[in-house]
């Protein structure tokens, strides 16, 4: 656990002393509300909700989080420094949840950097408190769950561009897995049981429930195994690169 | 192996153990769920529950959307959602039995042509389409129902409006209502006018109306008496018989019925319309006493009404057309007990039990304890408030019972046996008693019908029902008649949260705007009038040669007109000022505040870092 730590905190400070994470935070900060008032014409719909908010999240956490995601393994590949933290005496799940958490506290500080939406419609009406902050919770996991795919292909490759389409390309997918249009392209050729435990994987369909207020236990489990699955994937991806470099 | 291989094989064997475990927990976990919502909004009413529980054969649910033609309306999408999440949750309640698809129709496909076939109510969009936004369902004999529009401002009787729907494709037949009454409600009645109580009783039961010259009831499961013609003694003895019969009567009765006398569209009154109603003989045997001489008033609830005082329109209460809210409602009946925002009455009776009656007599709607009786000549006159506020007396026996269930053993109010007269009425077929114990619902009001009374037009937002008249009508009818597992499921509260400082400044600005446009707009007629009578003697025009005072009184008119106008125009330009301010200022303090702080941390920090010795 210490050696957990003490990764964490090496990696937070990371994001902190270079412009990287406050460009982030901006970025985030300026296009979820944005979205919500421009895109999602949050002040027409007339109800002090933040659905207009939680209805877009989804899309940009998943062009955001890879980009979070992007350096966690490759820079260390591109830099060179891959070798010295897999010769340092850390458990390779220790430095892989380090990295994990630090980039998953910097997605939370630009979720929270939304709570002056909150706020406005607890000042334009009275809002279902309980129903947002569990829309919170579930942004927060869908967030976890990206960092950790995008992650696992951080370790695929050297090249943080490349980490961080992969990284689009693979949330994207894990997103639109629950969609009419792909349901529909896919039922057409395969069983349509094919189709719908397809749709029972999608981080969408998942989220939408904890969107609305309401907390299921498989939900809830369904994120924390893709945040599992992420960083079993790139504990297994460096230990054969490890493996390979031995 | 090689090495590749195995990592491609162990990544792949990560991939379908996450994939495995999730199908597997999503069967098993799924039903452990916890609704963190305020209202409780996704949890399911009991009544849902029994419904869903006792279905006997599978009934299909396609809920019919225009996704990317809803995309433009962020109401009706935010609407959309709640209705999803609804069907599924019924859905994934109903052990199977329920299955639910989603329908995008798209435009000339059959998938459209279908859905109009099954009588959906596309609503035309601004761009030209047409957006679908209901249900349709189907049972195992192909039976089928349909929600034409899922209505935004209906969204309080979601859940109620699916679950009947489900409940409807279930049951083996209709339920029959009979209905006696005077007003004009009957499809082809004389000025019938669409009522939406009497269109949602329609949709659920199989009403049967019988005309005033009716000669047999036919075999119902309830007989509504709604603000009936006075009826003669053979048709009271039918009645009379039914009751006794079925036990199930619910009767609405006024002395002083506006909703009666409303004109029809041929701005009359219908022929033979009835300003009271009665139900001289019944009512006692049925151990309840109502004087139809009598109105009652209420002026702790007063409804507000538009009124002219001294050349103004000014906002008033009027004790003769109240609310009665919950607290003057029965918490032991569930039918109204279910109600959350009160109904509206107009000018109704006062109703009271009869001493030594065998029916047990219990108000469901009452007066508050301010409550006043008035006669019901007076009250036809449509007296002003200050009139009635210097007459009103309130009652010693206020709260007064506006509505009341009798229930018990009933006795025939005609203990002879069948009148003798025009109709042949067999004698041997008499009942004197009924079998078992009646249910008998006694409203001394038939404006609670009026929509007028329930409903606010709004040719913006939508109707919205003020009100719970219709669902009290509903409610009852389903515990008379129908289901009463539905009668928990009316009155659930809407998950809509309104900007209500944006309500308030738009009721504001409008206010502000009507009051202003009507002084302005008088003050421009009289303008105008006053410079057309100038012009007609010619003395406005200095043409004419009219003496200099009176070219002047012309010219300072036009001036008048001319600002009128202009302030007119700025009122008109003024209406959303208010409220685009408030929508700027929170653009600023959530969109562009946030990064700017995290900009400014962020040269402070990288700044402070640099001058650290280090």
């Amino acid at each position: 656990m210490r050696a957990l730590y003490a990764v964490y905190r090496r990696e937070l400070a990371a994001y902190f002393e270079t412009p990287l994470a406050y460009v982030f935070l901006v970025v985030f900060a300026f296009a979820a509300p944005s979205f919500a008032w421009q895109v999602g014409r949050l002040f027409e719909t007339g109800r002090a909700d933040l659905a207009p908010l939680f209805d877009y999240m989804p899309w940009l956490l998943l062009v955001l989080m890879p980009a979070l995601a992007m350096r966690a393994w490759a820079e260390e590949r591109d830099h060179g420094t891959l070798e010295m933290l897999l010769a340092a005496p850390i458990p390779l799940w220790a430095a892989a949840g380090g990295k994990f958490f630090a980039a998953w506290t910097v997605a939370a500080c630009a979720i929270a950097l939304t709570a002056p939406m909150w706020i406005a419609m607890n000042y334009l009406g009275n809002p279902d408190n309980a129903a947002i902050a569990t829309a919170y919770i579930g942004t927060l996991l869908i967030a976890g769950g990206y960092l950790a795919l995008g992650q696992a292909l951080s370790a695929v490759t050297g090249n943080q561009v490349v980490a961080f389409v992969l990284g689009v390309g693979a949330c994207f997918l894990i997103t639109v897995a629950g969609l009419p249009f792909v349901l529909d392209a896919l039922s057409a050729r395969l069983p349509g049981a094919f189709a719908e435990a397809l749709a029972e994987l999608s981080a969408l369909a998942r989220y939408e429930s904890l969107r609305r207020g309401v907390l299921s236990l498989a939900d809830l489990v369904y994120f924390i195994s893709l945040m599992a699955l992420g960083l079993a994937l790139a504990i297994t991806l460096i230990d054969a690169r490890r493996g390979a470099g031995r | 192996m090689s090495a590749p291989r195995f990592l491609a094989l162990v990544l792949a064997g990560l991939i379908a153990l996450f994939a495995g475990f999730n199908l597997f927990t999503g069967v098993v976990l799924d039903s452990v769920r916890l609704d963190l919502t305020e209202r409780g909004l996704y949890r399911l009413s009991p009544g849902t529950l029994e419904v869903l529980e006792r279905i006997e054969e599978p009934v299909q649910l396609d809920f019919v959307y225009s996704r990317e033609e809803a995309a433009r309306y962020p109401a009706i999408r935010a609407y959309a959602a709640r209705v999803r999440e609804m069907l599924r949750t019924i859905a994934a309640r109903s052990d199977g039995m329920v299955r639910l698809d989603e329908v995008d129709p798209e435009p000339f496909s059959p998938a459209e042509d279908r859905a109009i076939a099954a009588g959906l109510e596309p609503v035309p969009t601004e761009e030209g389409g047409q957006l679908f936004f209901g249900l349709i369902g189907h049972n195992a004999v192909d039976d089928r129902r349909t929600v034409a529009f899922f209505d935004p401002a209906e969204e309080a009787r979601l859940e109620y409006e699916i679950v009947r729907l489900i409940a409807e494709l279930d049951r083996a037949r209709t339920p029959v209502i009979a209905v006696i009454s005077s007003l004009p409600f009957a499809p082809d009645a004389q000025g019938a006018s669409p009522n939406p109580v009497i269109d949602e009783l329609a949709a659920a039961y199989d009403l049967v109306w019988l005309d005033e010259t009716f000669e047999a009831i036919p075999e119902a499961d309830a007989l509504f008496l709604l603000h009936p013609p006075a009826l003669t003694e053979a048709q009271t003895y039918l009645v009379d018989q039914f009751a006794l019969r079925t036990g199930r009567v619910l009767a609405a009765l006024d002395p002083m019925a506006h909703v009666a006398l409303k004109p029809g569209p041929d701005g009359l009154p219908p022929l033979r319309a009835e300003r009271d109603s009665a139900l001289p003989r019944l009512l006692p045997a049925w151990g309840a006493a109502y004087d139809p001489t009598v109105v009652a008033m209420d002026r702790r609830h007063g409804l507000p009404v538009q009124i002219n005082e001294g050349g103004r329109t000014r906002m008033r209460a009027y004790p003769l057309w109240f609310s009665v809210p919950p607290g003057g409602m029965s918490t032991g009946f569930p039918p109204v007990a279910a109600l959350s925002r009160g109904v509206n009455v107009g000018s109704p009776g006062v109703l009271r039990p009869l001493e030594g009656a065998a029916t047990a007599f219990s108000a469901i709607l009452a007066t508050s304890p301010e409550g006043a009786r008035l006669d019901a000549d007076l009250a036809a006159g449509s007296p002003s408030p200050d009139e009635l506020a210097a007459i009103y007396q309130i009652a010693p026996d206020a709260p007064l019972a506006l509505a009341a269930r009798l229930s018990g053993p009933l006795a025939s109010a005609f203990p002879d046996g069948p009148p003798a007269g025009e109709l042949a009425l067999d004698p041997a077929a008499h009942r004197a008693r009924s079998d078992g114990a009646a249910e008998i619902i006694l409203i001394a009001d038939a404006d609670l019908f009026d929509p007028a009374f329930f409903i606010n037009p709004d040719p913006v937002q939508g109707d919205r029902i003020v009100a719970d008249n219709l669902a009290l009508i509903l409610n009852l009818a389903d515990a008379l008649a129908g289901d009463p597992a539905l009668v928990s499921l009316r009155s659930r509260s809407s998950s809509a949260r309104p900007m209500v400082r944006v309500e308030d400044l738009r009721a504001e600005a409008e206010a502000r705007y009507l009051a202003l446009q009507e002084e302005l707009s008088a003050e421009l007629a009289a303008a105008e009038a006053e410079l057309e009578a100038l012009n007609r003697t010619g003395a406005g025009s200095a043409l004419s040669g009219a003496a200099a005072a009176e070219t002047g009184q012309a010219e300072a008119l036009r001036a008048r007109i001319l600002e009128a106008r202009e302030r007119l125009r700025d009122i008109e330009r003024g209406f959303r000022v208010e409220i685009d301010a408030l929508e700027r200022a929170l653009l600023f303090w959530t969109v562009w505040v946030p990064p700017v702080l995290v900009l400014l941390a962020g040269f402070v920090f990288l700044l402070l870092r640099r001058r650290r010795p280090r």
